[in-house]
């Protein structure tokens, strides 16, 4: 008889079929089939993710499968998250367009998938990074709700930090 | 659609805490969306040094965050390209003087802004005499004690600008004791988590209940040997609760009594100890380390996940040296599993001058941290970040290899002027011996020694912050070294030459060159320093990196049975040939490389596969 598997079904009703492993990279949904299933999976065990949808969770779960025999270290390690660049793997994944960074992100954070989260958080940080104000609004689209008078108080404020 | 404006506060927050402090100052000008949160991570940890950061660099494919860590309050950066290198000490103090006074007036003005902080750290010792500086630090200590902010740390490195100031008002998690604290002061440590020992606090200790709290997680004790085991008996031994509830501990071994060392180990909680820093050695080498590294119960330490090894004594021969990285090697070995960062640093003689002179065989030591270490640490169930202190140090003590990198090494145009001017300065000066008490020529191995040196103390770790556990919390700094100025701890005299040495007959004798005027000074100076070095020494450790990455090729002419002769085995039919022929760069059989980063002498080189599996790696000088 085959392993039982996990079936996420998606906001706009998709399935998807993957194995118990690759769905338990999500503590939210290894938690889950623990607290239902505490002598362990006998039967396929379904779960609505009513807020992701399709080609969103797909890519999710292509990282997770990928990542199934990935280690990451302790999450509260700040030091060890900064010292770690983006993997090239990682990075070729979040090769999408801006929505869909932010909607993968978001699902990692409901799903409570650390190091997807982590590492798409690093990709915006890269995008983010060597930019000036007015790049930033340009490329983020970000309206500028300052007045100048605002914005040189701000300047001045952290004036110590400026890097020069 | 989803833009980056409408993404929920925490995950801002995720994305910002990897900006550096440009970055968060920007970000904080396009929208008050994003003020808040940049400017909580901007005032998050200070770091005020006197010197600026290795920026990490964008533009490579792998690069990390550390500089994202801190923000930092220097003087201005050096400008690399034009190799305008900030030299003057007044000035510098001056424009960092400048950035804390506005710092200061923005927390008065905006009272908000001091609750966001949490970690201050002042490094380096340049600042002690500076009155305006003190005056800041006292406004700084001050505004934490009218606001009542809980900082986690407020760390001085300098003892005598520590000694400056009161700190025991402010609830700090971590504490930093020293021959200046008060003891009746550091009885009350109820909220302390963490405890750094420079010295020992003069006494007297007898019946005070030092340290009743149960709360201490961390206990890193001094580097000096004799400080290290005062403090143990007179505070630790008496107080062993201390120890119960560690984390993280720094173990010094004595090699005067061993029954110190089962004793002290004895009083250890290993099971609950995550990171471990050990310093080891002794005056009888290699067999005090074989039998100390074996008094700690390595079934025990599982959950060590941080550790740092230090050789605490200077060796007197190359092989000596390579038994002990032998001995750690098997210690390492025994607590690998849950291994995520490793640092080793060796005690090399000042100017990698070891009593058996500079000849031993470099390919020995380079095995050792090509091949085997490597091959430990895939082991670990997680990538490892790997901190060699001072590893380019060790091989600079063999000549050989040195005189290989000083006349045949990398051709590329930077390495051609760098090195250059490197076997220049070996022509036209001398140093003084002390012991010789007279001018002696300069080697390569003399001359590559102190350059590894120098660029170490661009990491800050046990000599400033009393541990190398944290080496990834502070980004590297852009250290300026003038090369007349070659001495560390020491004060060397060199002497600059108008003429080459050579021209002068043989050398090393009295200093038979009388018409030198001692005013001579030769144009050689920090810039050549910032500008080329620290790239050509990488040049030549992209070999080594190479090799641990399986990605030098070697004899691509070689028959297979030639590469099977050097491993040395018969079970090739078994094994497959692949394992033995193919240096493709990847994986292999043999070894799984399972290191994400490796710093040597504070060169940092990151490390990933390619999608098809190939290792590649980039650099960070």
């Amino acid at each position: 008889m085959s392993e039982p598997k996990v079936i996420m079904v998606s906001s706009d009703e998709e399935r998807f079929k993957v194995d118990q492993v690759v769905a338990e990279k999500s503590v939210t949904i290894k938690n889950m089939i623990r607290d239902l299933n505490p002598d362990g999976l006998t039967e396929d065990f379904e779960v609505p993710v009513s807020t992701i949808r399709a080609n969103v969770l797909s890519k999710v779960l292509e990282w997770c499968e990928h990542h199934k025999t990935t280690v990451f270290p302790d999450e509260d390690d700040e030091d060890a998250k900064k010292t770690a660049p983006i993997e090239e793997w990682d990075r070729t994944f979040f090769r999408v367009d801006q929505e869909m960074l932010y909607e993968i992100i978001l699902a990692a954070n409901f799903l409570n998938i650390t190091p997807l989260r982590d590492s798409g958080c690093k990709i915006v940080a890269e995008m983010i990074r060597g930019k000036s104000p007015e790049e930033l609004r340009k490329v983020f689209n970000i309206t500028n709700d300052f007045t100048a008078e605002e914005e040189a108080a701000i300047r001045r404020e952290n004036e110590w930090a400026e890097d020069r | 659609m989803v833009g980056l404006i409408d993404i929920p506060l925490s995950i801002k927050r995720e994305i910002i805490q990897y900006l550096p402090q440009q970055s968060l100052l920007n970000l904080s000008l396009t929208n008050y969306e994003f003020y808040e949160p940049c400017i909580q991570q901007l005032y998050k940890h200070i770091l005020i040094q006197y010197d600026p950061i290795v920026k990490s660099n964008v533009n490579e494919r792998l690069t990390d965050f550390v500089d994202s860590n801190q923000s930092v309050i220097y003087a201005l950066n050096h400008d690399l390209d034009d190799g305008k290198v900030f030299e003057d000490h007044e000035t510098r103090l001056k424009l960092i003087n400048l950035r804390l006074s506005i710092l200061i007036e923005s927390l008065k003005f905006n009272t908000k802004l001091i609750e966001n902080i949490q970690e201050v750290s002042i490094i380096g010792n340049k600042f002690a005499d500076n009155i305006v500086f003190l005056n800041h630090i006292q406004e700084l200590v001050y505004l934490f004690e009218e606001n009542q902010i809980s900082l986690d740390k407020f760390f001085i490195s300098d003892h005598n600008l520590r000694s400056s100031f009161d700190l025991s008002k402010l609830n700090l998690k971590t504490r930093v004791i020293d021959s200046s604290t008060v003891v009746q002061d550091i009885i009350d440590v109820e909220l302390t988590e963490e405890l750094v020992v420079e010295s020992v606090p003069d006494g007297p200790y007898t019946s005070i209940p030092l340290y009743a709290s149960s709360q201490l997680t961390s206990l890193i004790l001094p580097n000096d040997y004799e400080s290290y085991w005062t403090f143990v008996e007179k505070v630790i031994y008496p107080n062993p609760q201390l120890l119960s509830s560690l984390k993280s501990f720094k173990f010094y071994f004595n090699y005067q009594d061993i029954t110190q060392n089962i004793k002290l180990i004895t009083l250890v909680n290993w099971t609950k100890i995550e990171c471990l820093e050990v310093w080891i050695g002794g005056p009888n080498n290699d067999e005090d380390v074989l039998s100390f590294i074996k008094l700690i119960p390595a079934d025990r330490c599982q959950k060590i996940r941080k550790l740092s090894m230090v050789q605490s004594f200077d060796y007197s021969t190359h092989k000596s040296n390579e038994v002990f990285d032998l001995a750690i090697f098997s210690f390492i070995k025994s607590v690998v599993s849950n291994l995520h960062y490793l640092s080793i640093e060796h005690s090399i003689p000042l100017f990698g001058d070891f009593e058996d002179g500079f000849e031993g065989n470099h390919l020995r030591i380079l095995k050792l941290y090509d091949s085997i270490l490597p091959g430990i640490l895939s082991s670990s169930k997680y990538k490892v970040d790997l901190y060699l202190t001072n590893f380019f140090t060790s091989l600079a003590s063999y000549e050989q290899s040195m005189n290989t990198l000083l006349w045949n090494g990398c051709k590329c145009s930077q390495c051609h002027v760098t090195l250059g001017l490197i076997d220049d300065f070996l022509m036209y000066h001398k140093y003084y011996s002390i012991p010789l008490k007279r001018y002696r020529d300069l080697n390569s191995s003399n001359i590559f020694n102190i350059v590894a040196t120098k660029l170490s103390s661009r990491m800050i770790g046990k000599d400033e912050v009393f541990s190398n556990l944290n080496l990834g919390h502070y980004p590297l700094r852009q250290v300026s070294w003038d090369f007349h100025n070659l001495s560390g701890l020491h004060e060397i005299p060199i002497k600059c030459y108008s003429t080459k040495l050579v021209d002068h007959g043989e050398f090393d004798g009295e200093d038979a060159i009388n018409d030198q005027s001692d005013s001579y000074r030769c144009k050689i100076n920090s810039y050549h320093y910032l500008k080329g070095v620290p790239i050509s020494i990488s040049h030549s450790l992209d070999s080594l990196i190479g090799t641990i990455l399986n990605l030098n090729r070697g004899n691509a002419e070689k028959r297979f049975d030639e590469d099977l002769n050097e491993h040395k085995t018969t079970n090739y039919e078994a094994e497959g040939y692949e394992a033995y022929i193919l240096n493709d760069g990847g994986d292999s059989e043999l070894m799984r490389l399972n290191i994400n980063r490796i710093s040597i002498n504070g060169i940092i080189y990151t490390l990933d596969k390619e999608l098809n599996g190939t290792h590649y790696f980039e650099k960070c000088v």
